[in-house]
């Protein structure tokens, strides 16, 4: 077993599955399933994402016991990072920790066992986590793949993380009226209302 | 003395045709030419100069020598900030107004002063007028060459700037234009405990240097002010920026405040946010005692020459190269033609007022 995961994870790490590497993306999620192919396979595919759904049952049951979800996308990394390599009984390369090997693990474990548990239990493999996860873990969602409860492989260091924070990205606009730099008082200076409105009167700083 | 308007005129047209923008020196070349044939029959002293490429003109009923004290300094710059429309420099005359290119900033005024200069009558008084070529761009190698490398002095300068109205400009803020650099370590956005914010450095570093600039309640706004002009900063929304810089202009006026003053100030305050400071500008303050001899003077000449009662004493928020006369010591005022749109398309001056304007320097200068 323990060789079978270091394998996998080599072959997962050294394809650049980054996300401006359509072809990549495709190629990681292929070398994954070639590992689950006895098992039912749903791909899902948004914005040229693809993801995938892995089951025992042959059509895909209301509400999965358990879902194991990994990641395949990797940030950008150099050439180099793409080549794995073991050293002091550390796997290193692009993708190691976050999160080609407990995706390799988790692949590994839901071939093992899926088939011997009582309830129903998948593997989800998305390609776009890094970048939001909307077109792959959030779009399956969208078509009603359910669970009791997700274990995501991300790195933790043996913690359990039950919290996220949300997340709001925004950006202001603000249109002052432009004036000389020597009559500031016949202006509206837009970088200043940008400011004050934000940092002092919201206080966020 | 009598004006020939049409010979004023044709001489102001024949200024604004010269392509004289400040970076373009062979044009101010060709212009210097020409006025100094204009000046050929004058008994003037006529002399050029030179500094970093940049040409100037001195003419003078007196040799030419900066050892001596003028009695009263002429300035008037060449240089005009380029045109959107090319016509600009072919100038026009319509509705009593000259339109083109520098008509009133300054080719109006200047073209006066080379018309009064060749027709000055006989005088004790000694009269020089200077002709630059980079009051646009600062006056560094132009008006500041004559005073501060040269050593011109005399008891009185005045330069013909054009203005929307006849105005004696005897006070001028000064001026520190800088720039703030921060540097922090930058992070991932979600871990903002890890590292500064350098936009926010700067932000914060801003909100304590405003403080030596409050606003204050005045009609005409003579306190001394900052702009935040420029900002730049920021890789993407979710890494906290670790390089920032801002711009700032500051105009001053306060009696206590010089370039260095202000710079020490500020100083002290970016040491304590450790931010890097850098000075882009700095130009000193300009106030002209108006109980001048001269400035009250030409007070009183333009005053009777207009018909008003009231003084035309002006404080100017911008700048001019009056400043650097000033600097030395010199009372110095900004007093022109008026007209209007400087700096923009449709820039023109009032033939009117070129006359009058004509006439109160004569006055003036036989007072």
């Amino acid at each position: 077993m323990f060789s079978s995961i270091i394998l996998l994870t080599k072959s997962l790490i050294s394809i650049p599955s980054t996300r401006d590497n359509k072809k990549a993306l495709n190629q990681v999620l292929d070398l994954a399933l070639r590992e689950v192919k006895d098992f039912t396979i749903e791909l899902f595919e948004k914005e040229g994402f693809p993801s995938a759904l892995i089951y025992p049952q042959k059509t895909r049951p209301n509400n999965f016991k358990i879902i194991l979800n990994a990641h395949l996308d990797v940030v950008s990394g150099r050439e180099e990072q793409y080549k794995p390599y073991e050293k002091d009984g550390k796997l290193f390369g692009r993708g190691a920790v976050d999160m080609k090997g407990a995706a390799a693990v988790e692949i590994l474990v839901f071939k093992e066992v899926a088939k011997k548990v009582s309830y129903p239990l998948a593997l989800q493999l998305v390609t776009d986590e890094e970048i939001g996860g909307f077109c792959g873990t959030k779009y399956q969602i969208e078509k009603g793949v359910r669970a009791d409860f997700v274990i995501a492989g991300e790195p933790t260091d043996f913690g359990i993380n039950n919290k996220a924070k949300g997340i709001i990205w925004l950006k202001i606009k603000t249109k002052g009226k432009a004036a000389h730099g020597a009559y500031p008082w016949r202006g509206k200076n837009a970088l200043l209302i940008t400011f004050l409105s934000l940092f002092v009167e919201l206080s966020f700083i | 003395m009598s004006i020939s308007k049409e010979e004023l005129i044709k001489l102001i047209v024949n200024l604004i045709y010269f392509k004289t923008i400040t970076k373009d020196q062979e044009s101010v070349k060709k212009a210097f030419a020409f006025i100094k044939d204009y000046l050929k029959k004058s008994n003037l002293f006529v002399k050029e100069f030179q500094k970093n490429g940049f040409l100037s003109l001195a003419a003078s009923n007196s040799y030419i020598d900066f050892s001596k004290k003028y009695d009263i300094i002429f300035h008037g710059h060449i240089d005009v900030v380029a045109a959107s429309e090319k016509d600009q420099f072919k100038p026009k005359i319509k509705d009593g107004k000259i339109f083109g290119r520098g008509a009133l900033d300054m080719k109006g005024g200047l073209g006066v002063l080379i018309y009064l200069m060749k027709k000055l009558p006989k005088t004790d008084k000694k009269i020089i007028l200077l002709i630059t070529s980079d009051e646009e761009i600062g006056g560094e190698n132009g008006t500041n060459y004559f005073f501060k490398d040269l050593g011109l002095r005399g008891n009185f300068f005045l330069t013909a700037e054009g203005e929307r109205d006849y105005l004696l400009k005897v006070k001028q803020k000064g001026v520190v234009m800088f720039k703030l650099k921060a540097k922090t370590k930058g992070e991932h956005s979600a871990y903002q405990w890890l590292s500064e914010n350098a936009i926010i450095k700067i932000f914060n570093c801003y909100q304590k240097i405003k403080k030596l600039f409050p606003k204050k309640k005045s009609k005409d706004h003579w306190y001394s002010t900052i702009n935040l002009g420029l900002i730049k900063g920021g890789t993407a929304v979710n890494s906290i920026p670790n390089e920032a810089e801002a711009s700032f202009d500051i105009r001053f006026c306060e009696p206590w405040q010089s370039s260095d003053a202000i710079i020490n100030k500020l100083k002290k305050i970016i040491q304590k946010e450790r931010l890097n400071f850098e000075l882009i500008y700095k130009t000193e303050m300009m106030a002209t005692d108006i109980k001048n001899f001269y400035v009250n003077n030409l007070n009183n000449v333009v005053k009777k020459e207009l018909n008003i009662k009231k003084d035309l004493y002006f404080k100017n928020h911008g700048t001019n190269d009056a400043r650097f006369a000033n600097i030395v010591g010199i009372p110095s005022v900004g007093f022109g033609p008026i007209g209007d749109n400087y700096h923009a398309p449709s820039e023109f001056v009032y033939i009117e007022s070129l006359v009058k304007y004509f006439n109160i320097l004569e006055k003036f200068v036989l007072l």
